[in-house]
């Protein structure tokens, strides 16, 4: 491999790996609160690249197809919450089996799958890009040319990733999310508001997933069912840095993206395949992730 | 201050409470005592709402509080340091200090600020070891991070769930001193203990609990001499 598609590869594997990361924090935010996860996430990622790309295409300003997105990632992350987790969840007795969450929210998912399949159809589409006046605007970075698309989609997604790491571990809210992740009920003796504080979850989570979908839509090519992939290779990071803090959420989701390029580079025809392959392989070696610990640090 | 009366809960449809009546005045500290199992620590938990009253009612400040949600009973100051400190392992110790403090609306960042000193007064070490993860503390200085952390959300009532387990001697009747001075200073106390002579020295009134009812009742100093409490004890 020369050094330029090196650098390039590289690239791409780190804007992938960060959409992957973004991802894997919703997962790890809606667990921390309610120790459910939302299946459908996939479905919200599909969703927020279909409606991004409708919006570039019909000409909308960068800033208002975010909002826009925003608004109805927010409005998705309140009704999964509200009518697929929270009955769910508040019904179950402590200690029992609860898991008619993943049915609900695997449902929730299938609903936006279908909705978005009937309004596009089945077939593969490929979003405008975001940031630069062309897929293949090249600049300069370490002597090589790099897509300009790429380096921007990464750049945001890690300004997001960071910006989540300072809102759980620097602000009340995320003193909030601890303190409901660590014992409901304690969190209500200390005045918290714990069904407020699960719903802002599941908000966040959709919104982090909606901005993953916008990201990802220029990077790769859309299709009503990418969801499941996606979510698997949002599970793959969260297994490589463990489920137990945001930094290895980080960790793992660019080290994914990073191999998974890798692996394209090498062979295009099953370059999917073999980042599962290193994946499970790793797992064999260290079951609970790079930085797993048999308690969860809470946030 | 607080008035709670015929106070029935059932869980998994078997009765826990039967009948408790209890009432705690500003000022007085009260010890509810008894065996394991005796319902001591259900009380406490139906008292801040978490658990779903069966008949009775529960007034607090002159306000029926029994259908409230648990976190704006423990915001209108009805605080519940629970059985097993439950601080948060991997916040600081000055995280989980204001974590209370900081879902009061009202509560100026001054009036936190002072709040916070008057808590690293009363117990140094938190001060000392405010930057740790709570979850490194010693069993003795998690207890007092917890009641601190209660304290620090302005409690009219403060309520214990046994504050001694598990503490050497020396550092379980520092606790009590300190809960006596907080009633002594007008704060109301209802202090559930098994270690039952420790509890009643501190204490104005006892209640001694026995499956789910109130079996014996009087002052702390009475209590002490009455031979119905090691019988209500020891059956």
């Amino acid at each position: 491999m020369i050094a330029t598609d090196l650098v390039q590869v590289l690239l791409s594997g780190i804007a992938l790996g960060s959409v992957y990361t973004l991802l894997a924090m919703g997962l790890f935010l809606t667990y921390a609160t309610s120790r459910a996860l939302n299946f459908g996430q996939g479905d919200f990622l599909a969703l927020a690249a279909f409606l991004g790309m409708a919006g570039m295409l019909a000409g909308m300003p960068l800033i208002a197809v975010v909002i826009g997105v925003a608004i109805c990632m927010a409005a998705l992350g309140m009704l999964i919450e509200r009518f697929a987790v929270r009955r769910i969840i508040s019904r179950s007795k402590a200690g029992a089996a609860h898991l008619g969450w993943i049915l609900s929210t695997l449902g929730f998912g299938m609903m936006l799958q279908n909705v978005i399949a009937l309004a596009w159809g089945k077939s593969r589409y490929y979003s405008p890009p975001l940031f630069s006046s062309g897929e293949k605007q090249l600049v300069s970075l370490f002597g090589a040319g790099v897509f300009l698309e790429e380096l921007a989609i990464g750049a945001a997604a890690l300004v997001l990733a960071g910006t989540m790491y300072v809102l759980l571990y620097r602000s009340d809210w995320g003193r909030r999310v601890a303190a409901v992740s660590f014992d409901r009920h304690t969190a209500m003796l200390l005045g918290i508001d714990v069904k407020r504080t699960v719903m802002w979850s599941y908000v966040v989570m959709a919104l982090l997933t909606g901005a993953a979908g916008l990201l990802v839509g220029p990077l790769s090519s859309i299709q009503s069912h990418m969801g499941m992939l996606f979510l698997l290779k949002a599970f793959a990071a969260i297994s490589i840095g463990g489920f137990t803090n945001p930094a290895g959420l980080l960790i793992g989701g660019i080290a994914f993206g990073v191999i998974e390029s890798l692996s394209n580079y090498v062979d295009s025809t099953f370059g999917d395949l073999y980042p599962f392959i290193i994946v499970l392989l790793f797992l064999i070696v260290r079951p609970m992730g790079l930085f797993g610990e048999r308690k969860t640090d809470v946030r | 201050m607080i008035e709670a009366r015929g106070i029935h809960v059932s869980i998994g449809g078997s009765l826990v409470l039967g009948g408790v009546s209890v009432s705690v005045a500003p000022g007085s500290l009260v010890a509810v005592i008894g065996a394991n199992g005796a319902g001591k620590t259900t009380l406490l938990r139906t008292l801040s709402c978490l658990l779903p009253l069966g008949s009775g009612e529960i007034h607090f400040n002159g306000k029926r509080i029994d259908a409230m949600a648990p976190h704006l009973v423990a915001r209108s100051g009805l605080v519940h340091v629970p059985q097993g400190r439950q601080v948060i392992p991997h916040l600081s110790v000055e995280e989980n200090l204001l974590i209370g403090a900081q879902q009061l609306r009202g509560l100026t960042r001054s009036a936190r600020a002072e709040s916070l000193e008057r808590e690293y007064l009363r117990f140094p070490v938190l001060r000392d070891r405010r930057r740790v993860f709570a979850g490194a503390l010693s069993g003795g200085e998690q207890q007092m991070l917890a009641i601190s952390r209660g304290l620090m959300m302005q409690p009219k009532l403060l309520m214990l769930d046994e504050p001694s387990l598990g503490l050497a001697p020396k550092v379980a009747k520092n606790i009590l001193a300190v809960l006596r001075d907080l009633a002594n200073g007008g704060v109301a106390v209802l202090l559930v203990e098994q270690a039952a002579l420790s509890a009643l020295t501190v204490a104005d009134f006892a209640l001694v609990m026995q499956g789910g009812r109130i079996v014996l009742e009087g002052s702390g100093s009475d209590l002490l001499t009455d031979p119905g409490l090691v019988k209500s004890f020891l059956g």
